[in-house]
C-alpha cells in the first residue's frame, strides 16, 4: 500500500464535499485498506450517518407521488389529503375526462340547437354523477375497511364529494367558454350545489345510485315544468330561483350534518 | 387496558324477517377468543357490530368502555381498532404498499415518514415486503389475505377484529396466519370469526360458539370438547340413529349423540362438541365419506 488517507482528505469524505473521482478512488482504497476503513469508521458522525439511512430507506419505501397528488398539494390541500383523494380512482383522472367529453357534447349540442339549455341542464348533474362514483358502495371495494377507521363514514364522504363538486365546477366553468350566452355566467353553480346535497341526504334513505336518478329526475322536470307553466324555460337560472337553490342549498346541509350518522353505518 | 374491551347486553339485529343476533349478551377481554359457529350463524354481524360499521336495533354495546352509537365515542373506538372484513375489497391497481398507506391516511396517519415506516412495518410483519411494490392484481389470494391482515394491524390497535381470516387458505397459508397472529408484539384483545375448528384449537384461548344468532357455548377450547364426552363413539357398524355417523380412514365409524350397538366409547374432540351442538338446532344428518 503506497498511501493512506490523511486528516483533509478524512474531513472533505466525511462532510460530503468530496467530488466524485477523487470519493470513488477513497473508496476503492477502503476495500483493501482495513487501517483506512477503521479511520473513517471512527470518524463518522453518528447523527448523520443516521439521516443519511433514513432518506434512503424513505425513497425506497415511499411509491411515487401521482399527478393529481402535486396538483391538489400545489392547490394547498394538505399532503396526506392530496394523496387520499388521488389515490381514489373514482375521483381520478379518469372521472375528469369522462365529465370534459360530458360537458364538450353538451357545448355542441347548445349550438346545435341554438341556445345553452342542454348545457345548463347537463352541468348541475355532474357533480351528482361524481358523487355516486365516488361514494357508491359498490363501486368502493374498500367502502367497509374506510366506514371502520377515524377518518371513513361522514369525514370521507365530505371530502370526496367536495373534490368532486371543485373538480366538476373547474370543468363545466372551462366548458362554459364554449358557449358565447353564458360565458363568464355561472347560473348552473347554485343548481349543482343544490342537487349534489339533494343527493347526499337522499342517500341517507336509499341507495345512492337512486338518490341520484330521483334529484336528476326533480332537476329535468323542474326545467321542463317552468317551460310549460311559465313558457320560459330560464326562469330555473333567474335570479329569484338562484336564491331559492342558495337557501335550499343550506338547508340541505343543515339536514345533512344531522343526519350524519347515516354514512357511518354500513 | 381494561379487562372487558367488548360488552353486549342483550343485543338484537335483525335483516328482515331473519333474526341476526337475538339477545346476545358478551363480555370479550384479553387474549384470543375465537367466534365459531356455521354459515349464517351471525359470526359476520356481530363482528360488524364490534367494527362499528352496523349498528344493532336493541341492546346495548360498549367497546373499549366507549359507547359507539355516541359520534366522539365511534371515532375514538375506530382510532383503536384494526379491522380486517370477511370479504376485504382493495383497488386492484395499487401497490400493496399503497393500499396499505391508503388505509394508513383514514386511520389518520397524516405524517408521510412516520406512515412510510408503519407500512413498512406492517408489511414486515405478515412477510409482504418483498412484494410491496407489486401490484395488487398481481398478488395471490393467500398474499391478498395477508395484506388485509397488514391493513388491520396499522397503529398497533389494542383491539383486532378479524372475519373469517383463514376462508380460502391452504393449510401451509393456514400456518402462516396462526403464526402470525400468536406473534403479534402489542397483544392486543384479538376477537375472530371462523367455522374451521383448528383455528379455534390452534390459536384460541377461549371460544364462543354461536347459532342461530345466539350464544350456544362461551368457554375454553377443551371445555367445548368435553361437552361431547358420553356422546362419542367409535363401532364397526353405521347407525342411522346417529345425530352425525362417518367412516373413518380404518373402515370403522365414529358416531356422535346416542351410543350405537357394538360401540365402545371415544375421547371428544373440539370437532364432536361443535358439531353436536350446531347440529342439535338442525335436522340429524349423516355424513359417510
Amino acid at each position: 500500500m503506497t498511501w493512506h488517507i490523511d486528516d483533509r482528505m478524512l474531513a472533505l469524505y466525511l462532510d460530503g464535499r468530496m467530488s466524485d473521482v477523487p470519493a470513488f478512488s477513497l473508496e476503492t482504497h477502503f476495500l483493501a485498506c482495513a487501517d483506512c476503513r477503521r479511520k473513517v469508521a471512527d470518524g463518522v458522525d453518528s447523527q448523520r450517518e443516521e439521516q443519511i439511512w433514513q432518506r434512503l430507506l424513505d425513497s425506497v419505501g415511499q411509491s411515487e407521488l401521482r399527478p393529481g397528488e402535486r396538483f391538489l398539494s400545489g392547490l394547498g390541500v394538505p399532503a396526506h389529503v392530496a394523496r387520499l383523494l388521488a389515490l381514489t380512482p373514482s375521483v381520478g383522472l379518469s372521472w375528469v375526462l369522462s365529465v370534459a367529453a360530458a360537458l364538450a357534447f353538451a357545448v355542441f349540442a347548445s349550438h346545435g340547437l341554438g341556445g345553452p339549455m342542454p348545457f345548463l341542464v347537463l352541468a348541475p348533474l355532474i357533480p351528482v354523477l361524481g358523487v355516486v362514483v365516488s361514494y357508491q358502495r359498490k363501486l368502493d371495494p374498500l367502502y367497509e375497511i374506510g366506514i371502520a377507521s377515524p377518518v371513513g363514514g361522514f369525514r370521507l364522504m365530505l371530502m370526496r364529494a367536495t373534490a368532486v363538486l371543485m373538480a366538476s365546477i373547474v370543468v363545466a366553468a372551462v366548458a362554459s367558454l364554449g358557449i358565447p350566452e353564458i360565458r363568464f355566467s355561472a347560473v348552473w353553480l347554485l343548481p349543482a350545489l343544490f342537487l349534489t346535497v339533494l343527493t347526499l341526504i337522499l342517500s341517507t334513505v336509499m341507495q345512492t345510485a337512486s338518490a341520484a336518478v330521483v334529484a336528476s329526475a326533480i332537476w329535468v322536470g323542474g326545467v321542463i315544468t317552468a317551460e310549460v307553466v311559465a313558457s320560459e324555460p330560464y326562469i330555473v337560472f333567474g335570479a329569484t330561483a338562484q336564491l331559492v337553490f342558495a337557501v335550499l342549498a343550506v338547508l340541505l346541509m343543515a339536514g345533512l350534518i344531522g343526519r350524519r350518522d347515516s354514512f357511518e353505518v354500513i | 387496558m381494561q379487562d372487558t374491551t367488548i360488552e353486549f347486553s342483550s343485543v338484537d339485529k335483525r335483516y328482515g324477517q331473519v333474526r341476526a343476533l337475538d339477545s346476545v349478551d358478551l363480555e370479550v377481554g384479553r387474549g384470543i377468543t375465537g367466534l365459531l359457529g356455521p354459515n349464517g350463524a351471525g359470526k359476520t354481524t356481530l363482528i360488524r357490530i364490534a367494527a362499528t360499521v352496523l349498528a344493532p336495533e336493541g341492546g346495548r354495546v360498549s367497546m373499549l368502555g366507549l359507547d359507539p352509537a355516541e359520534g366522539g365515542g365511534r371515532i375514538e373506538i375506530r382510532r383503536r381498532l384494526g379491522y380486517m372484513p370477511q370479504e376485504p375489497g382493495f383497488y386492484r391497481n395499487f401497490t400493496a404498499f399503497e393500499f396499505v398507506d391508503y388505509v394508513a391516511i383514514l386511520k389518520e396517519m397524516a405524517d408521510r415518514r412516520e406512515r412510510s415506516e408503519e407500512v413498512r412495518r406492517v408489511l414486515g410483519v405478515v412477510e409482504l415486503t418483498d412484494m410491496a411494490h407489486k401490484k395488487i392484481k398481481a398478488l395471490s389470494g393467500g398474499m391478498r389475505r395477508r395484506l388485509a391482515l397488514a391493513q388491520a394491524l396499522i397503529g398497533r390497535p389494542e383491539l383486532l377484529l378479524l372475519d373469517e381470516p383463514t376462508a380460502g387458505l391452504d393449510p401451509e397459508q393456514r400456518l402462516r396466519f396462526r403464526e402470525t397472529v400468536s406473534q403479534l408484539a402489542n397483544d392486543p384483545v384479538v376477537l375472530l370469526s371462523t367455522h374451521q375448528t383448528e383455528d379455534v384449537v390452534a390459536l384460541c384461548e377461549r371460544v364462543i360458539v354461536l347459532s342461530a344468532g345466539a350464544v350456544r357455548f362461551d368457554g375454553a377450547p377443551k371445555a367445548l370438547a368435553e361437552t361431547a364426552s358420553g356422546r362419542v363413539w367409535i363401532g364397526v357398524d353405521q347407525d342411522s340413529r346417529a345425530a352425525l355417523s362417518w367412516r373413518m380412514g380404518d373402515g370403522r365409524f365414529r358416531h356422535i349423540g346416542d351410543p350405537p350397538p357394538r360401540a365402545a366409547p371415544a375421547e371428544p374432540t373440539i370437532d364432536d362438541a361443535y358439531l353436536l351442538m350446531v347440529g342439535s338446532t338442525s335436522d340429524s344428518q349423516q355424513v359417510s365419506a
